[in-house]
C-alpha cells in the first residue's frame, strides 16, 4: 500500500506549529506530481523553515520518500 | 583473492562496505554497481563490487590535508549537561517522541516496533525495528536524518524544552558508526604501513566527521577532505 503523503505532510506541519488550527494546506496535483502549499501565520513560518531551512528540507525529504512508494514526485512549499 | 562479490544490506553504503571488507580492498581500489536500490519496496540494497583492474599500479591519490570545515551544527554543539529529570519526565519525553514516530509511520502505512534505549550521554535512543525499513533510511541515511530532525523538533515543541532524542532504524546509526570507525582504523594502518595517502569513498558530512574524530588522536596520520558534495571524500595522509 502506498504511503499517504497528505496525511504525512498534514501531521508534520500541524505538530510543528503552536496553532495547528490556523494551518491551511492546499494540494495541487499535476499528473503524478503533488505540490503541498502550506500557509501559516507569519510568526509561525520560522518554525516550519528552521535554521538554514533544515526543517522544511527534512519535511520535503520525508514527503518525497513517502511519494516514491506511489511513484509520485512530492514538493512542499511554506507560505507566510 | 576473490575479485568480485555481490552483497545485500539495508543501505547501499553498508552493502558496499561489507563487500570491500570481504574483498580486502579500500574504496579507491574497487568499483561497484547497484543491482537493487534499497527501500522502494522496503527491501535491501544489493550491490556488485569488483577490484579495479590494475589496482596495484594505480597512481597515488593527491595529498590533501586542509581542515575539513565541519557543519556548524556538529562543531558548535557543546557537551551540554543534561537537565536532571525524573523517571516520569524521561518517560514522558520518550512517549512524546514515540508518538511522533508512530504518527509518521502510520502515514507511511508501516507497522513497526520502537525499542527504547538510553545512550552513553543520557540521550534517549529510539530504534525502529520490524524489517523491510530501508525506505526510512534512504540514500546515505538522508531520510533517516530528516526523520531525526523532525522527531526532535516535534518532541521539543511538545515538551517545551530541548532534550536529545536519537532516532534510528534497525540499528543503522550504531552499525554505521562502528563500521566507519573500523574503516578509519584500517585505513590509518595501511597509510602508515605504505607511507602514502589513501582517499576513501565519497561520504556525507556525518560520515566524514566520524572518520576525522576516530583518527584525531592517531599520531601516525592526518585527515583532510577533498572534492565537492556529494562526492566529498576524506583523504588520510601520513604525518
Amino acid at each position: 500500500m502506498p504511503a499517504d503523503t497528505t496525511q504525512l505532510v498534514t501531521y508534520l506541519v500541524r505538530a510543528l506549529v503552536d496553532e495547528p488550527d490556523n494551518v491551511s494546506i492546499v494540494e495541487k496535483r499535476t499528473g503524478s506530481d503533488v505540490l503541498y502549499e502550506v500557509t501559516v501565520a507569519s510568526e509561525e513560518v520560522g518554525k516550519l523553515i528552521g535554521r538554514q531551512g533544515r526543517i522544511v528540507k527534512a519535511i520535503r525529504t520525508i514527503a518525497r520518500a513517502a511519494g516514491s512508494t506511489a511513484d509520485s514526485h512530492v514538493d512542499v512549499e511554506i507560505i507566510g | 583473492m576473490t575479485q568480485e562479490i555481490t552483497k545485500s544490506a539495508p543501505s547501499i553504503e553498508e552493502a558496499v562496505d561489507a563487500a570491500l571488507e570481504e574483498l580486502g580492498v579500500q574504496a579507491d581500489g574497487a568499483e561497484f554497481e547497484v543491482l537493487e536500490q534499497p527501500g522502494r519496496a522496503g527491501g535491501d540494497a544489493t550491490v556488485r563490487v569488483w577490484v579495479k583492474e590494475g589496482y596495484l599500479d594505480a597512481p597515488e591519490p593527491e595529498d590533501e590535508s586542509e581542515e575539513d570545515p565541519l557543519p556548524v551544527e556538529l562543531t558548535a554543539r557543546p557537551r551540554e549537561e543534561l537537565p536532571e529529570l525524573t523517571e516520569e519526565e524521561l518517560d514522558h519525553i520518550a512517549d512524546t517522541a514515540v508518538n511522533a514516530i508512530q504518527s509518521i509511520l502510520g502515514a507511511f502505512g508501516i507497522e513497526a516496533t520502537i525499542d527504547e534505549y538510553e545512550g552513553d550521554e543520557g540521550e534517549i535512543i529510539l530504534d525502529i525495528v520490524g524489517g523491510e525499513l530501508g525506505l526510512l533510511i534512504g540514500r546515505h541515511g538522508k531520510t533517516l536524518d530528516s526523520l531525526q530532525t523532525l522527531v526532535a523538533a516535534i518532541t521539543s515543541r511538545q515538551i517545551g524544552h530541548r532534550f536529545p532524542v536519537v532516532v534510528d532504524v534497525e540499528g543503522y546509526r550504531g552499525r554505521r558508526r562502528e563500521k566507519l570507525e573500523d574503516i578509519a582504523r584500517r585505513t590509518s594502518d595501511r597509510v602508515s604501513r605504505q607511507g602514502r595517502a589513501v582517499k576513501l569513498r565519497p561520504m556525507t558530512s556525518y560520515e566524514r566527521r566520524v572518520i576525522h574524530m576516530t583518527l584525531r588522536e592517531d599520531r601516525r596520520v592526518v585527515t583532510g577532505s577533498e572534492g565537492d558534495e556529494p562526492f566529498r571524500s576524506v583523504v588520510v595522509s601520513p604525518k
